[in-house]
């Protein structure tokens, strides 16, 4: 999403804007991937397979929360009240159409603001939770996604790092692989880097450190964890033939 | 007569038996349709048939056990395919089938350009799969991160055949329902309709409806009983025996992640690497060559391959067989699976996958009423009739293809007379045209149409196909050259991320694979 395509938030144009909370194929939850910062690593691993992926304009794969075996597949909703079968959800799920865009202030400073994708099918006046007051105050709602919002732009920078840093020490490895399912047929993965283990146990003490120093040594022990988190992600699939 | 049939009873505590009762048992609820297994205590099973095929993966995946078990169990290793030497000339050569498909094989068919020279002077196989490298360097098929019976590169298993059955036999009996009876059967008693009624044994009499014959090289039910004929094979493949020893080697021994297969005078060697031990045995015709001179291949072999002592120290068993199969398979309400239905020599090890899927067409189209079975038996036998006959054609191929003069079996191999038609005339047709996916007459065909390319290619077949003159002649060459550099671009990303196929082994029976 461009920013020139966002809309800045403001309760006049949004006043009576209804956001629907509900994750759904028709509000565009169906994808295969979103991006997972190191902040929520810890709280993700036990749901989701935390992998890399290369992603155009980075130099170094980030990390991704995989949700599908396939493009446009999210293997995680369902028919319940929330539409996601699992309590913990990725916070770039969680955000929906709302974004934090940079405005240049009269006195030529930049600041942050909320923005927001007006065109985006989870949007409406009929349906979902207010994002205004009738006072014009944030609703809770709005309050709570300007909460992840926040914790989205305060883990972003850490998490390129990280990223940086896992390729530099090229603890990363290519992960290519075709799993069975339960009707026999094969089902191929590619384009996702794993956490290489041999090249972990590997590391020199100095650099170990280095990496726990950083805080990124918690992050890359929750992604190597969350690898188990694969089966799940069959089993759903199973679950679906 | 028309009850539903609700009792299968199995015939034979071998590999084939325990791997059927697996999947029958996996398939049905034991409240509406029970297994029973009867093993003889005095019986003992054969234990060939410790090479499988990539299939053994879902197989085991469907009956419900740990890949990580399965390796620790039956001291199993990953077969990434096959490795030929002196099959051609008998002067070192080398090829191999590997079980990955070439890269792109969906879309394009590389051999097309590969036969022309367009894609460089390598191999075919390594210019096709970087399954090619992976082998030779002696890595494993993909890495711990990469979850249970999933792969990287396709695989199958090397495997102790007496392990694995006692472990699919603990698995059926505590968590499949099956029923383990432990008796010798006596007598056979016959509906009217000469159905098999009863097994009288020793143990008291067990009834079913339809019954598994998995006794072996007898082939108590179909062959004694029922005296359904043997069909030899003997004509198109000559071989009958083996000489076959268990080589330990310790834990710092590589472990070879191919089936090595090694062409000797009158027949091959096949070299089957274990986490504790090779399995090695020499296949020959004894029409055409002494046991003792067998034994002489076997020693030289042994001792050019790491084993120092050769055969000393060692008693070969030898091992008869009669190459063939039996008229029908499925005869009244009596089916036979395993080596009662027919055995060929091992080479491309086609006795385990011919269990799998005997055991799951029988649990796909299991007959509702005694009427229907008749219906299913006719087509089973159509079916695996089929199959015997393309292991047959596909196993003839490798002597049709050889051209060592060193002795009259590799020059009898290669007379129209012993040559199925079949085969012949594919061969003529492939002179002009490279196999491909119009070769494959079923989805489930037993050999793809890239088994067929790495074996002819592997044996310098020559395929004249002449220029390509098709419309899109230059968009597919441009689309050729692409996969070929992306096979070289995976065999370096491979080789240098993928571990060794020991420590692999190692560390999945330490740590189990991640999922």
């Amino acid at each position: 999403m461009s920013q020139d395509q966002l809309a800045k938030l403001n309760s006049a144009d949004h006043a009576l804007l209804r956001v629907s909370p509900k994750y759904s194929v028709a509000t565009g939850d169906n994808v295969m991937t979103c991006l997972v910062f190191t902040t929520e690593m810890r709280t993700l691993q036990g749901t989701y397979p935390l992998l890399l992926q290369n992603i155009e304009g980075h130099s170094a794969p980030l990390p991704v929360a995989l949700m599908g075996l396939e493009k446009d597949e999210n293997l995680f909703l369902d028919d319940s009240d929330s539409g996601w079968a699992a309590a913990t959800i990725p916070l770039m799920m969680q955000k929906g159409p709302f974004y934090i865009a940079k405005e240049q202030s009269s006195t030529g400073a930049t600041r942050n603001v909320i923005a927001l994708d007006e065109t985006h099918p989870k949007l409406s006046l009929e349906s979902g939770e207010r994002l205004f007051s009738d006072a014009g105050g944030y609703s809770n709602h709005l309050e709570r996604i300007i909460g992840l919002l926040e914790n989205i732009e305060a883990s972003h920078p850490h998490t390129l790092d990280f990223a940086a840093a896992l390729n530099a020490l090229d603890l990363i490895t290519p992960l290519d692989f075709q799993c069975i399912l339960d009707d026999g047929s094969a089902h191929t993965l590619t384009g996702f880097v794993g956490i290489d283990e041999e090249c972990l146990q590997r590391l020199p003490e100095n650099a170990l450190s280095d990496l726990h120093q950083k805080g990124f040594l918690l992050p890359l022990f929750m992604m190597l964890a969350s690898q188990s988190q694969v089966s799940r992600l069959l089993a759903l699939k199973n679950g679906k033939l | 007569m028309n009850a539903t049939p609700h009792h299968i009873v199995i015939l034979g505590g071998g590999t084939a038996g325990w791997l059927t009762a697996g999947v029958l048992g996996a398939e049905f609820d034991s409240a509406t349709i029970k297994v029973t297994l009867v093993e003889s205590p005095t019986t003992p099973t054969i234990g060939v048939g410790e090479g499988t095929w990539p299939s053994m993966k879902s197989t085991l995946l469907k009956i419900g056990l740990s890949e990580r078990l399965f390796i620790e169990e039956c001291s199993a290793a990953l077969k990434q395919g096959t490795h030929f030497k002196n099959w051609l000339h008998g002067k070192g050569e080398t090829y191999y089938h590997p079980f990955t498909l070439p890269h792109g094989f969906a879309e394009l068919n590389l051999a097309d350009h590969w036969v022309r020279g367009h894609l460089g002077d390598q191999p075919f196989a390594s210019s096709v799969t970087p399954q090619f490298a992976v082998c030779e360097a002696g890595l494993a098929p993909k890495q711990l991160s990469v979850p249970e019976y999933a792969y990287t590169l396709n695989y199958g298993y090397h495997l102790d055949a007496g392990k694995f059955a006692a472990m699919l036999s603990a698995h059926a009996i505590n968590n499949l329902g099956v029923e383990h009876v432990i008796a010798d059967v006596t007598a056979v008693t016959s509906r009217e309709n000469g159905d098999i009624e009863t097994l009288v044994t020793d143990q008291g009499p067990i009834t079913g409806d339809l019954f598994i014959d998995c006794s072996g090289f007898r082939s108590v039910l179909l062959g004694e009983h029922f005296k359904v004929p043997f069909v030899s094979q003997k004509h198109v493949l000559f071989n009958d025996s083996a000489l076959a020893v268990q080589v330990p080697y310790g834990p710092e021994s590589e472990i070879a992640t191919t089936t090595k297969s090694t062409a000797h005078e009158a027949g091959w060697i096949w070299d089957i690497g274990l986490q504790h031990r090779r399995g090695v045995g020499a296949v020959f015709s004894s029409a055409h060559t002494r046991t003792d001179a067998v034994e002489m291949h076997l020693d030289t072999y042994l001792k050019e391959t790491g084993h120092a002592s050769g055969l000393s120290g060692f008693e070969p068993r030898l091992i008869r067989f009669d190459p063939g199969y039996r008229a029908a398979f499925w005869h009244k309400n009596c089916v036979a699976v395993g080596l009662s239905a027919g055995f060929i020599e091992p080479l491309e090890a086609s006795a385990l996958v011919l269990v799998e899927l005997s055991a799951r067409s029988i649990a796909q189209q299991f007959p509702k009423t005694r009427q229907q079975m008749d219906t299913v038996a006719q087509r089973f036998n159509t079916e695996f009739l089929q199959r015997w006959e393309q292991i047959i054609e596909f196993l003839k191929l490798h002597y049709v293809l050889s051209r060592r003069d060193d002795s009259a079996y590799w020059i009898e191999h290669r007379q129209a007379a012993s040559v199925p038609s079949s085969l012949s005339e594919k061969l003529a047709d492939w002179r002009h045209r490279c196999p491909w996916h119009l070769d494959e007459r079923r989805v489930d065909e037993m050999f793809p149409s890239a088994s067929y390319q790495y074996v002819l290619y592997g044996m310098n077949f020559k395929s004249e196909l002449g220029k390509d003159n098709r419309r899109h002649s230059e968009a597919s060459l441009a689309r050729a050259h692409a996969l070929r550099a992306e096979v070289d671009a995976q065999s370096s990303r491979y080789l240098k991320h993928l571990p060794r196929h020991r420590s692999l082994l190692d560390d999945a029976i330490m740590r189990g694979f991640a999922g």
